[in-house]
């Protein structure tokens, strides 16, 4: 998430506590002049204005963000989609190919 | 892998091919009714819809959603996501533009679509479809790799440091680009959530255990199919790695821990190796390699820097292993006709390319091809026409080396060929009237003479006379063309060049036909001016130097001149004068080099006119000069008189050697993997060739 906070929001020394903005109700956000306001949406289509680093970060963190594919994790889904293709050929080739032909 | 290998290979060729085009959504039907493109704003309405709807429709659903007769180019976009794979992109369109210096001449309005292509479905997609063809080389005797899983283990390190040293070009194409295997968020919890990663590295276990798996029965028999990397380039489409490559470093990394090293070149390389790793700047730069793909560094970080100083050794020991043990199996009858089949193939997939852009992105996908097919059938400026490969001379060169090793298969060992071999023949000899590579034509008409003179005249005195004779109507042309030239000309032609194309920043006064002293050529007062303002670099101060204030011999010409002289008559005196204007190594570098396959810092360490583009030195001798210095150069070379005076017994395979030494001279034909190849091949074909003094001592 750290990477994808910089991607959309850009790089800066503050280290954000998401917890503690979670924790404090009617948190107010201060907008940064020298921040280049950043819009992003979510999945329902809602789409949001955010005026400093801090707020764009929590978004980030909440799952928003300003680019489609972010919603689809397509690396994971590949990764586990090969871990199955692999044990599932392992175990066919060790257990009931070897069985097989043993017996 | 047993079950691949049936009889049906062309049934299970088509299927792969069905299975693939599956993978891009080839067979989806478009919902909507075709758009009549027939004006500005309906074009305009089409763009719109197709830009704002990325990753919504396959190839076929956006081709079919419009009718009109316009140029269309497809072409593939490395920065798509995994699960946009084959689907639209990017949609352009470019009205008709009136040609530059054209009276009325226009050019065609075109559209191009961008498809979606990933790194990770590139590497698997791909991999299967080259391992798919590789198992279709018949099996032989069975070979074992010892230490399997290291060798798994070891390449996947190899090809993760890959991506780390090139994590600039990397994350350019993909903004879930993280080299990381662990993460550590804001708040310092660890998290294990960089699939990025973890696909690739799962990508290429999957790859190597099958590369394994179909290599072990037809490793010996693979050396003869290897005319086949001129049609199958294996470059995959977003990554800047060859599949073939792949394949030789995990062979070499596997005999590397299986046999006893040359240790001679192991420590001279080693040598060269840490001058290379500390001379680097450790810059994580991204330099555009272009058609060059897959076979060169793209940053001057340490672990690119130190990737490619591996994966060249590996490769280099990959293919003399596979070369020693295919010994008894070298088949040159096989390998003639597989060069046939090869080169028509790349003459009728070219020509299929030019005249269908589905055909032309798909043998650019799935040939693994550094660049885009032409995309006509007209031959481009110099009247070449490249076809599938990236560059007309290169493959100008393999068609010419075809005929001659056709020569040399069923003239000299007196192999018979089926008739059908010889139309192949002509569909060869058709690449290479349009590939248009006049110095490939005239070395094959040379070394076909002395092919001709070794085969039919046994008299040594009459062979001397007719070399004689040949010598003296050279020297005769020579002279005739000459005499159109001044000497002065033609020695200082190639420096004119390289001032030309400095970076000078100097205000000269000019004279009464408005000519600076660099467009006169004064170079003494060049050589004068400050070395801020010149902007020279170091080989050309040199060269300079050299040329206006060096030792002379009275009426003989100096090496320089003699350079210069032969680069005009071969048309390269403007390449290589931009490469000495480009080339401005220190005294270690010039002795080292840069490493092997590192052009980024040349390209970056030294700024002349040419900013954009690549420019390449046209000249391999040159290439190799960038990568290994001239100590390096010079051990190449001196590695190969030693080799040829050893062997020159075999003397047609030596012509075959001189016919690619010659062209690699004035091409670039070594930056790309197969010519690379194919002087592998030829060199290590003749190391084992067995002289008569070892046959006897046998």
């Amino acid at each position: 998430m750290k990477r994808r906070i910089e991607i959309i929001c850009g790089k800066t020394d503050i280290v954000p506590n998401f917890t503690e903005i979670s924790n404090t109700p009617n948190y107010v956000f201060s907008p940064d002049p020298n921040f280049d306001v950043v819009s992003l949406f979510d999945r329902e289509g809602n789409v949001v204005n955010l005026n400093s680093w801090i707020e764009c970060a929590y978004y980030v963190n909440g799952g928003w963000t300003n680019n489609l594919s972010d919603f689809v994790n397509g690396e994971q889904i590949l990764f586990f989609s090969l871990l199955v293709f692999s044990s599932i050929y392992y175990a066919g080739k060790n257990i009931f190919f070897d069985r097989i032909f043993s017996s | 892998m047993k079950k691949l290998n049936t009889d049906s290979i062309i049934l299970k060729f088509f299927l792969i091919i069905f299975l693939l085009l599956l993978v891009f959504n080839f067979f989806s039907v478009s919902e909507f009714e075709q758009f009549d493109l027939n004006s500005e704003e309906r074009i305009s309405w089409w763009l719109d819809h197709y830009r704002e709807l990325r990753c919504e429709y396959g190839l076929s659903q956006v081709l079919s959603s419009f009718n009109l007769d316009e140029e269309i180019y497809i072409r593939a976009e490395p920065s798509g996501s995994v699960e946009c794979f084959g689907k639209n992109f990017w949609v352009d369109y470019s009205p008709e533009k009136k040609v530059e210096d054209g009276w009325d001449t226009y050019s065609a309005s075109k559209f191009t679509i961008r498809v979606s292509t990933n790194v990770h479905i590139d590497l698997l997609l791909q991999s299967l479809f080259f391992l798919t063809l590789i198992s279709f080389i018949p099996k032989t005797i069975k070979y074992k790799f010892k230490y399997r899983k290291i060798v798994i283990f070891l390449t996947t390190l190899l090809y993760y440091l890959h991506l780390y040293g090139e994590r600039a070009y990397y994350s350019s194409i993909s903004r879930d680009f993280d080299y990381l295997l662990i993460v550590r968020d804001y708040e310092n919890s660890i998290s294990f959530n960089n699939f990025y990663i973890y696909s690739y590295l799962l990508a290429l276990v999957i790859i190597f255990y099958f590369l394994m798996g179909v290599l072990e029965t037809r490793l010996d028999n693979i050396i003869n199919y290897f005319p086949y990397i001129f049609l199958l380039w294996g470059t995959y489409s977003s990554l800047n790695l060859n599949f073939f490559l792949i394949l030789l470093s995990m062979i070499g990394i596997s005999c590397s821990l299986d046999k006893k090293p040359n240790f001679k070149f192991l420590v001279t390389y080693s040598f060269f190796a840490i001058f290379w790793f500390i001379n680097s700047n450790n810059e994580n730069t991204n330099f555009d390699v272009d058609k060059i793909r897959g076979f060169v560094n793209t940053s001057e970080s340490y672990g690119s820097v130190l990737f490619w100083i591996l994966v060249f050794y590996f490769t280099v020991i990959g293919f003399k292993h596979i070369v020693s043990i295919s010994k008894e199996s070298i088949d040159i009858n096989l390998i003639t006709k597989n060069l046939l089949i090869s080169s028509s193939l790349i003459v009728i997939f070219g020509l299929l390319s030019s005249i269908n852009q589905i055909v032309n992105f798909f043998t650019y996908y799935f040939f693994g091809l550094n660049k885009t097919g032409m995309g006509s059938f007209e031959s481009i400026a110099g009247n070449t026409w490249r076809g599938l490969a990236p560059s007309a001379e290169g493959v100008g060169e393999f068609y010419a080396f075809v005929v001659l090793f056709f020569i040399y298969n069923f003239f000299i060992l007196k192999n018979k060929m089926n008739n059908y071999y010889f139309l192949l023949l002509l569909i060869n000899c058709y690449g290479l009237f349009r590939s248009n590579n006049i110095a490939a034509l005239i070395s094959m008409l040379m070394i076909l003479t002395l092919f001709f003179l070794q085969r039919k005249i046994t008299n040594k005195k009459i062979k001397l006379f007719i070399i004689l004779i040949l010598v003296i109507v050279f020297l005769i042309t020579m002279f005739v063309v000459f005499s159109e030239y001044s000497f002065d000309f033609l020695s200082n032609i190639m420096l004119f060049e390289g001032v030309m194309a400095s970076n000078i920043q100097y205000e000269f006064e000019l004279n009464q036909y408005n000519q600076s002293a660099a467009d006169q050529a004064n170079y003494g007062l060049l050589l004068e001016l400050p070395d801020e303002r010149t902007n020279f670099s170091t080989s050309l101060k040199y060269l300079i130097n050299s040329y206006t204030y060096g030792n002379k011999i009275s009426n003989v010409p100096s090496l320089l001149s003699v350079t210069s002289t032969v680069s005009y008559f071969i048309n390269r005196s403007e390449k290589w004068g931009i490469f000495f204007s480009k080339y401005n190594p220190d005294f270690y570098e010039l002795m080292f080099g840069y490493g092997p396959y590192q052009l980024s810092e040349y390209f970056s360490s030294h700024e002349n006119i040419y900013k954009d583009g690549l420019i390449l030195p046209h000249s391999s001798l040159f290439s190799y000069l960038l990568f290994f210095g001239l100590a390096g150069s010079i051990i190449i070379f001196c590695s190969f008189l030693i080799l040829i005076y050893k062997k020159r017994e075999h003397i047609y395979i030596l012509f075959l050697i001189l016919f690619l030494f010659i062209n690699y001279l004035k091409s670039d034909a070594l930056l790309y993997f197969p010519n690379f190849i194919l002087l592998l091949f030829m060199l290590n074909y003749l190391y084992l060739k067995k002289t008569k003094a070892e046959e006897i001592v046998e």
